[in-house]
């Protein structure tokens, strides 16, 4: 008996064993995740944290393809108020540096950025780049789509410190028959509700008298019904980023612009347009329609919100104002394009190529092959797909020629839904957005408040936008090669007081307390503030960008 | 005689009168201002409608703060730096100080000197940032809770209100067989607590009002304070549009920023209203000892 026991207890024994090896054998390899730690900020919007990415399955897609490259990524989410705190902290402090910073607008500048790398605390991209991508593929894909900015973001050493979020999508009808996008239109909004109130009919396009009338209507009309004729024009008047100064041929950019014709550099305040620009804002302030309430800090948003801004500047696609306005639910902004007495429009649109964000690489990183091998699967046709439109049968489908289209309807699907695209969770925020693919331009004419602003953006594409001289925002500062160490001293001295300066002088201009008669001496004072050397800096720049990219 | 003298009001008495009124009013007004706003009736409060008096009573902005748990979870962490905050002050300070008035204390003076240096120097805010981050300190509560654990000032404060206790008292109980410890918890404390309601106000609304350590040091919204919170509404809820157009930002972006609809001036102002409300609960409280003790240290004898 006892020699049984000892028999089955061996025998079990060996069993055992025998399990355990055929377990190990059976088991895989994995392969050792190589982790990368990115600091990014914790939200795209304010409905979509990344913390729910794990919900979203074109993020699953996309942590499965970086898996199978044996890449981990730690997040460290931080929310939009402290995150520019918190990098530079860190970064001054050199103390627990992440591996990739995402500056997806989080409030740095290229000045900061060149200054760490300078002080060696960022990794020259194009060395690692060079070593480590041995097909080429990432600048390869740069050059393909966005040909010339690499050479328009190297600096002055000759490194580039940054990747960057590619900016060059191919607009198409909805039929996919190409087409000459004119851009997405930033313009003067009015609300159309009150023109009604006034007896106005709503036009897509007035002269200014036209408008000046309008609002002065809609203040007599009470339009806002609170006894008080406090419906004003919630534009800012520091600056030129209002509407109406592009209706005068003036920049929108307040320092200086490109004249795209010429390639010239301007100062608006050299142009014979701009005392026509503050005659007419000065008879907008007498007349009332503009109030030194405008002018605090935030006004604007909170006069829209207070129900009393009758005139607004922003995309002709804005529709963030009205749900904001709890005192009047029927409120309507009406995209509005300004021309004058001869006809003559002018326009502002996004620019349709470029560059934004910058995403960094610290030299706290010890894996730069696995930072490069990050970076060559997102610089793909396959990551800009998965990034701008999603997942074949699930966020898009391709037409028979071979364009997406989104296969869920925004109006019942939120921008929460699981298969909406990855740019709604990192794929801008975290990593850089690839818009080369196709944008497909949308001829749907909504109900409710979009109705109008729907309207004016097809006959903006159709007529408006060709029939306008088009400027594109931010023209200037998006296009320009980095600046050189002089450059960036010199800038750094003189941008902030040319600014003040600036600004102090049309706010007094367009409220009367100084007058436009001795322009010649404001801009006596300008230049010996530096506006000449700032103005030779950034001729110089532009050349530069254009010698590299062309005059796009 | 007396009653005629205090009846009798000069000129002076006169300008003197209205211009503490005046004082008072522009102290007392804009409180006013915001308590009578974040009640008053929300379509006349977005007019501006409302000067001296309410207008109509609505208290829908308060119901929407009592449903913000975002909120409440700053009040929470509000809450637990200032309790933690104050007993460690209490305690750091009476153990300090109470050993520095005793006479035989070898090395005393040199403690007191090592006390004064950093009161009038100090590494500034990046050796700062560098020590809480290398101790571990970096994105936890003890960020806030541990550097305001003590005050060298309240220190000094202490240390001269116990020096003004008569030592004879502790004599007589070191007689009895009392050791330092109980002298301290039976004999000075009960006397020092015009002092010590002093130091509790202080930092009570001191920690109860602090933001910056917080929004250099914890960057997760969980454990920031209320105060931060307030700054991130009230600065986010203003956002000038024109501000973010020259940061060049796409149309996604901007409408990816403002899918919150912007704050109606009503709502800032309840929650001024509710975060004040605290503080002024604590004073009353300490209103006994706070009179006697706010001077000392003013004046000797």
């Amino acid at each position: 008996m006892e020699r049984t026991k000892r028999l089955m207890t061996l025998l079990l024994a060996v069993l055992l064993a025998l399990t355990a090896v055929g377990g190990a054998a059976l088991a895989e390899d994995k392969p050792e995740m190589r982790k990368l730690s990115v600091i990014c900020r914790a939200k795209f919007n304010s409905d979509w944290p990344l913390d729910k990415r794990g919900e979203n399955l074109c993020y699953q897609a996309f942590e499965k393809k970086l898996a199978d490259m044996g890449i981990e990524i730690e997040y460290e989410l931080v929310d939009d108020a402290s995150i520019a705190t918190a990098v530079k902290t860190r970064m001054a402090a050199q103390v627990d540096v992440p591996d990739i910073i995402a500056d997806a607008w989080i409030g740095i500048t290229e000045s900061e950025i060149l200054g760490w790398a300078e002080n060696g605390l960022l990794v020259n991209v194009k060395e690692i780049v060079d070593q480590y991508d041995e097909d080429g593929s990432i600048f390869k894909f740069y050059e393909d789509h966005t040909p010339g900015v690499l050479a328009a973001n190297t600096a002055p050493d000759g490194g580039v410190y940054w990747f960057s979020y590619l900016n060059a999508a191919t607009y198409v009808e909805e039929d996919g028959s190409p087409m000459d996008f004119m851009g997405n239109s930033y313009t003067t909004l009015i609300r159309a509700d009150w023109l009604e109130k006034a007896g106005i009919e709503y036009k897509k396009q007035m002269t200014r008298d036209e408008l000046l009338d309008a609002l002065i209507a809609i203040q007599k009309a009470d339009a806002n019904e609170n006894s008080a004729a406090d419906e004003i024009a919630a534009i800012g008047i520091n600056g030129f980023a209002n509407g109406i100064a592009r209706s005068f041929g003036l920049s929108t950019m307040l320092l200086c612009d490109v004249d795209t014709e010429t390639g010239k550099v301007y100062n608006s305040l050299y142009k014979p347009e701009f005392a026509d620009y503050i005659a007419y804002m000065n008879k907008l302030y007498e007349a009332g329609i503009y109030d030194t309430t405008a002018l605090g800090e935030g006004m604007t948003t909170q006069l829209i919100a207070d129900n009393k801004a009758a005139l607004a500047f922003h995309y002709a696609s804005w529709a963030a104002f009205e749900p904001t306005i709890s005192a009047d639910p029927n409120a309507v902004y009406a995209p509005v394009m300004l021309v004058n007495d001869d006809g003559k429009a002018y326009s502002t649109v996004d620019p349709l190529f470029g560059t934004y964000c910058h995403y960094m690489v610290t030299s706290s990183c010890k894996d730069l092959e696995a930072v490069v091998d990050l970076f060559d699967y997102i610089y793909t046709d396959e990551y800009a797909l998965l990034d701008k439109q999603g997942l074949e049968g699930i966020s898009f489908e391709y037409d028979e020629n071979g364009i997406p289209h989104t296969l869920y309807d925004p109006k019942v699907y939120p921008v929460t839904w699981e298969g909406t695209c990855l740019f709604n969770t990192v794929g801008m925020i975290a990593f850089p957005t690839i818009n080369t693919g196709y944008q497909v331009f949308k001829r749907e004419i909504r109900d409710d408040y979009h109705k109008l602003k729907d309207e004016y953006i097809i006959w903006f594409q159709d007529e408006g936008g060709a029939n306008s001289t088009r400027e594109t925002y931010g023209d200037l500062s998006l296009k320009l090669a980095l600046p050189t160490t002089e450059e960036m001293e010199k800038i750094g001295e003189i941008e902030n007081v040319l600014t003040t300066y600036m600004k102090e002088l049309l706010t007094d201009l367009v409220l009367g307390n100084r007058s436009i008669n001795d322009l010649p001496a404001y801009l006596e004072e300008l230049e010996s503030l530096g506006l000449t050397d700032y103005l030779e800096i950034m001729q110089a720049r532009r050349d530069r960008y254009v010698a590299a990219v062309g005059a796009n | 005689m007396q009653r005629k003298k205090l009846k009798r009001l000069t000129l002076f008495d006169v300008i003197v009168l209205i211009l503490s009124a005046g004082a008072c009013f522009i102290t007392i007004y804009p409180m006013w201002y915001v308590i009578i706003m974040s009640i008053s009736d929300p379509v006349v409060a977005a007019g501006s409608g409302v000067t001296f008096w309410p207008s109509g009573f609505y208290l829908g902005s308060y119901q929407i703060i009592l449903r913000e748990m975002d909120f409440w979870l700053s009040v929470r962490n509000s809450v637990l730096y200032v309790i933690a905050g104050l007993v460690l002050m209490l305690a750091t300070t009476l153990l300090v100080a109470y050993p520095l008035t005793r006479p035989n204390l070898k090395g005393r003076k040199a403690c007191v000197i090592f006390l004064l240096i950093p009161m009038y120097f100090s590494g500034g805010m990046i050796p700062s940032f560098i020590l809480i981050t290398k101790l571990g300190l970096y994105n936890t509560p003890w960020a806030t809770i541990l550097p305001g654990a003590y005050g060298i000032w309240n220190i000094i404060l202490c240390k001269t209100y116990l020096q003004s206790i008569p030592h004879e008292l502790a004599e007589a109980a070191y007689i009895d067989g009392a050791g330092n410890m109980q002298a301290l918890t039976r004999i000075y404390l009960p006397l020092a607590k015009p002092v010590l309601a002093v130091i509790s106000i202080y930092t009570i609304v001191g920690i109860w009002n602090s933001w910056f350590g917080a929004k250099l040091y914890q960057p997760n919204p969980a454990i920031q304070p209320v105060q931060l919170y307030l700054q991130k509404v009230l600065v986010e809820q203003s956002v000038d549009l024109s501000k973010m157009m020259e940061q060049n930002m796409t149309q996604e972006m901007m409408e990816a920023m403002t899918t919150k609809a912007m704050s109606a001036r009503q709502l800032k102002y309840s929650m001024i209203v509710v975060v004040t409300l605290p503080i002024i609960m604590v004073y009353p409280m300490f209103q006994k000892h706070f009179v006697k003790g706010v001077m000392l240290g003013s004046l000797k004898g």
